[in-house]
């Protein structure tokens, strides 16, 4: 028996998917959208679906683009705040936020796994060009722990592990 | 939808780069800016360069992906990111609605479509973007629920209450059914603001940022203050008011307000009369997912007319032809009504 195609899982299964991704958004509006985005997913993995466990494979691929849209939610969301924070000069075209909330998307997730004292010497050597002895002034640490926080979160974000 | 072309850096085309040699590169860019970096330590980062060419290529990414750094808005870039990071709580999706929950009380920003789910998470009923929700309570009180919003409904012995969380609803109340030995219990709608007490009518109940709104379609409302209970008013039908915790202002007709659409949401309309085209587009936004703005230099453009809201993105191309407006949009999430450019 050959194997259930895309086309038979989501009419197995789309519904179902979009209840139990509906249960963890709270509206079905954006539980629709993921749906639609997970099977999107899966067809255009290489491999075809196996035919086990569907349900299990949807949920697998679900919990990911659950994760992506919680995570730039949640970027979009302290966008907004910090913008809310900062002088009125600063805010940048719609062309340009696009693109920055995207690049902040993708380091929050290189990042995610690291804990905050990391990131955040990281960061203010990184982005904001901080020296590493006004780094460790700031943060109330030895410079060598700077530069070992340095060096880890900078692995992670340039080479992504 | 498939992934879409990464914003960073990323690494040449060629095969995959030994760990010694990334690992090399990041410990290089950490000594070189170290405080006693000096002409021996160049020295020694040059010879470590040429001797493999692997060693450049991680060097040639560290330095594109740093320059790149360097160019975003510092603290545009560092704020959200100490903001946004997950690292505080590892739990999981469901979790994660909770702590926005608690992180974001009382603070409801006029922009902040993107945030109030997560706040509204013990509400009892909710509504998410575009979404519209009709309730018959255990009374018979029917409350329509419009675009993000949420409520909590609090019936007991005593009293009923509606609490509006966010967003609008509509309210058509019936009376208490008759219990033997027990007194008719009050209808009360509590918003953030104030205390709502319908005098047996149709009305609308709005959660604005700045103040709470009340516009009344059939009967009476009084409105109690919420820190000046007694300085209320009785909004009479056709008229709206829109008060904070310490008074309401006096009632106007609703016919006569741009956004003339007491009800008309609760059908499926937008209702504008001679409406700045800002109020129109933040009214449209709340029915569609993602950001929707308004340029500053078509601001002040006036739309009159009867709209869909089942479908904002049609709205806008209704924009399109009727007003020298162009609807920029890079991404679904940041879309721009602007000025046409001939």
């Amino acid at each position: 028996m050959p194997p259930p195609s895309i086309e038979m899982l989501y009419a197995d299964h789309h519904s179902w998917l979009k209840g139990w991704l509906r249960r963890r958004l709270g509206n079905s509006f954006d539980a629709a959208d993921l749906a639609h985005d997970t099977f999107i997913r899966l067809i255009t993995r290489d491999e075809p679906p196996l035919a086990r466990e569907p349900r299990a494979l949807l949920t697998t691929v679900a919990q990911g683009v659950l994760s992506n849209f919680m995570r730039r939610r949640r970027i979009e969301e302290a966008y907004l705040a910090t913008l809310a924070a900062l002088p009125e000069q600063t805010a940048p075209s719609p062309e340009s936020r696009a693109i920055l909330i995207e690049t902040l998307v993708e380091l929050d997730r290189r990042l995610d796994t690291l804990p905050a004292p990391v990131v955040k010497a990281f960061l203010l050597s990184q982005l904001d060009g901080m020296k590493q002895a006004d780094i460790a002034a700031e943060l109330k640490l030895s410079l060598a722990t700077v530069q070992r926080h340095i060096a880890k979160a900078a692995h992670c974000c340039f080479f992504g592990a | 939808m498939p992934a879409p072309p990464s914003a960073l850096p990323v690494l040449d085309d060629g095969p995959p780069l030994p760990e010694r040699a990334s690992r090399d590169a990041v410990d290089w860019l950490v000594r070189l800016q170290a405080p006693d970096a000096n002409d021996a330590t160049r020295q020694a980062w040059a010879q470590w360069l040429r001797a493999d060419p692997d060693h450049a290529r991680a060097w040639r990414h560290i330095e594109s992906f740093g320059a790149h750094l360097r160019g975003l808005d510092a603290p545009l870039a560092h704020g959200t990111l100490t903001r946004g990071g997950a690292r505080r709580n590892r739990r999981g999706a469901l979790k994660l609605l909770a702590l926005g929950a608690v992180a974001g009380t009382g603070a409801w920003l006029a922009r902040d479509g993107l945030r109030w789910q997560w706040q509204d998470l013990h509400a009892d009923y909710r509504t998410g973007t575009g979404e519209r929700r009709a309730l018959t309570l255990a009374d018979g009180t029917w409350v329509d629920l419009d675009t993000r919003s949420a409520i909590t409904i609090r019936y007991d012995d005593n009293q009923r209450r509606i609490e509006l969380l966010h967003g609008r609803i509509l309210v058509a109340t019936a009376p208490d059914p008759v219990r033997p030995g027990w007194p008719a219990r009050p209808l009360f709608v509590d918003t953030a603001r104030g205390r709502l007490r319908p005098l047996g009518t149709r009305f609308v109940a709005r959660h604005l940022a700045d103040a709470d709104l009340v516009a009344v379609l059939e009967g009476a409302v009084e409105i109690q203050p919420l820190d000046a209970p007694a300085a209320g008013r009785v909004v009479q039908a056709g008229e709206q008011s829109r008060y904070d915790r310490l008074g309401a202002e006096p009632p106007a007709r609703t016919e006569q307000q741009a956004d003339a659409q007491a009800g008309a949401w609760a059908a499926g309309m937008l209702v504008a009369r001679d409406m700045r085209l800002d109020d129109f587009i933040a009214e449209l936004a709340r029915y569609r997912p993602g950001r929707l703005a308004c340029a500053p230099e078509v601001a002040a453009l006036r739309v009159s007319g009867i709209y869909p809201l089942a479908d904002p993105d049609k709205v806008l191309d209704m924009l399109e032809r009727t007003h020298p407006v162009e609807i920029r949009g890079v991404t679904r999430y940041w879309t721009t009504v602007a000025r046409r450019e001939p």
